[in-house]
């Protein structure tokens, strides 16, 4: 026979496998919500991936509106200020957030940041787009890319995609200097 | 290859070794299919499990045992060839459809299945459990995910608590 065993009585890191098998980090936060127990795993997660086209009417649209893509942006600046403000010491394995240039991803910045200061990040991949409609020209401040580069030293794999081609040295050369122990850089210029 | 004492299936008779369920219930398996397990390789490795001794696992009762050998025989082959990297498509197929199958059971087993599959530190099956309690989740809503896994309705303070969180994460839900 069989003893009955319930999902909710798994130990944690049984748990925490099942969420990690969940592509979409939106169905790992609907989850944790069904268990007073489980709403710390969030934190634990170690695979952060969000991206901004979820969030557009269609993918790659280009015929989205200024106001959709503002909306879907500020979604993803919500969603990675709420996942990374969990209290966490476990590594993140992959860290991707494709986001779009615009004032208000300064906080993506800034949590990323943060989350590196605390956290050991194996694997980042900063997705900026330069505007899905070359409407927002905006590069992301410096004094943020500052901040950044201070807790990128334990960095070991970046991926920069969409960069302008007229700045692909100027950042390749950014992030080879702030992260001294990485071993994989991956350069994507310009995809417009 | 003469390794008569250790046979690991290559040659002649594959080496046997006896498992013990919490219920005392006996299984014989091929060292090579127990090996999956990284918490029996080493014991394995050490000549043990074999004869009258036998390899007790008091976390582990005679169902689930069962279910686990019969994912651990079946995927010991492949594990063998390293992964298999030369197995053909038809190998990797019907590996497959097993997984698919296998895991086609009622959630508690699942569970046991997991658990079990943690406590001996068989990667794959651990890997093939987790993947199908995660599509079973995956697209739905708090409410139909409680369905889904079979938790009792929610109280109204869980309710309003599901309610508070739709307005925290509403980019979770979009």
């Amino acid at each position: 026979m069989i003893r009955k065993i319930e999902l909710s009585s798994l130990p944690d890191d049984i748990l925490m496998h099942i969420l990690d098998k969940l592509e979409l980090l939106s169905d790992a936060v609907r989850t944790c919500v069904l268990s007073k127990r489980w709403s710390h795993l969030l934190g634990l997660h170690s695979g952060i991936v969000l991206d901004i086209s979820r969030y557009l009417p269609e993918v790659h649209s280009i015929g989205c509106t200024l106001q959709e893509l503002v909306r879907a942006n500020l979604l993803v600046v919500e969603a990675t200020k709420r996942i990374l403000s969990h209290e966490s010491r476990h590594t993140i394995m992959n860290l991707s957030i494709r986001f779009c240039l615009r004032d208000e991803s300064i906080d993506i910045v800034r949590s990323v940041g943060k989350a590196m200061e605390n956290r050991e990040v194996l694997a980042a991949e900063v997705i900026m787009e330069q505007g899905l409609l070359y409407l927002l020209q905006i590069w992301i401040q410096p004094e943020a890319l500052i901040l950044l580069a201070s807790k990128m030293q334990k960095l070991q794999i970046i991926r920069l995609r969409c960069i302008h081609e007229e700045c692909d040295l100027t950042w390749t050369m950014f992030f080879l200097e702030a992260a001294s122990l990485l071993k994989e850089l991956h350069v994507q210029v310009s995809c417009f | 290859m003469a390794a008569p004492e250790s046979g690991d299936g290559n040659n002649g008779a594959a080496r046997m070794v006896t498992l013990i369920s919490s219920d005392n219930t006996r299984f014989e398996v091929e060292a090579a299919a127990a090996s999956l397990s990284q918490t029996l390789q080493l014991t394995i490795l050490d000549g043990g499990g074999g004869g009258g001794d036998g390899i007790p696992l008091p976390n582990v009762d005679s169902a689930t045992l069962s279910k686990v050998l019969e994912y651990c025989i079946k995927h010991a082959p492949a594990a063998a060839n390293g992964g298999a990297p030369n197995a053909t498509a038809v190998d990797r197929a019907e590996l497959e459809r097993f997984d698919n199958e296998f895991v086609n059971i009622d959630q508690s087993v699942l569970y046991s299945l997991i658990m079990a599959a943690h406590n001996l530190e068989i990667e794959g099956l651990q890997s093939l459990v987790a993947k199908k309690v995660a599509d079973m989740i995956k697209g739905k809503s708090p409410m139909e995910i409680r369905r889904t896994l079979g938790f009792p309705d929610p109280t109204p303070e869980e309710q309003a608590e599901m309610n508070a969180h739709m307005l925290e994460y509403g980019w979770a839900y979009e």
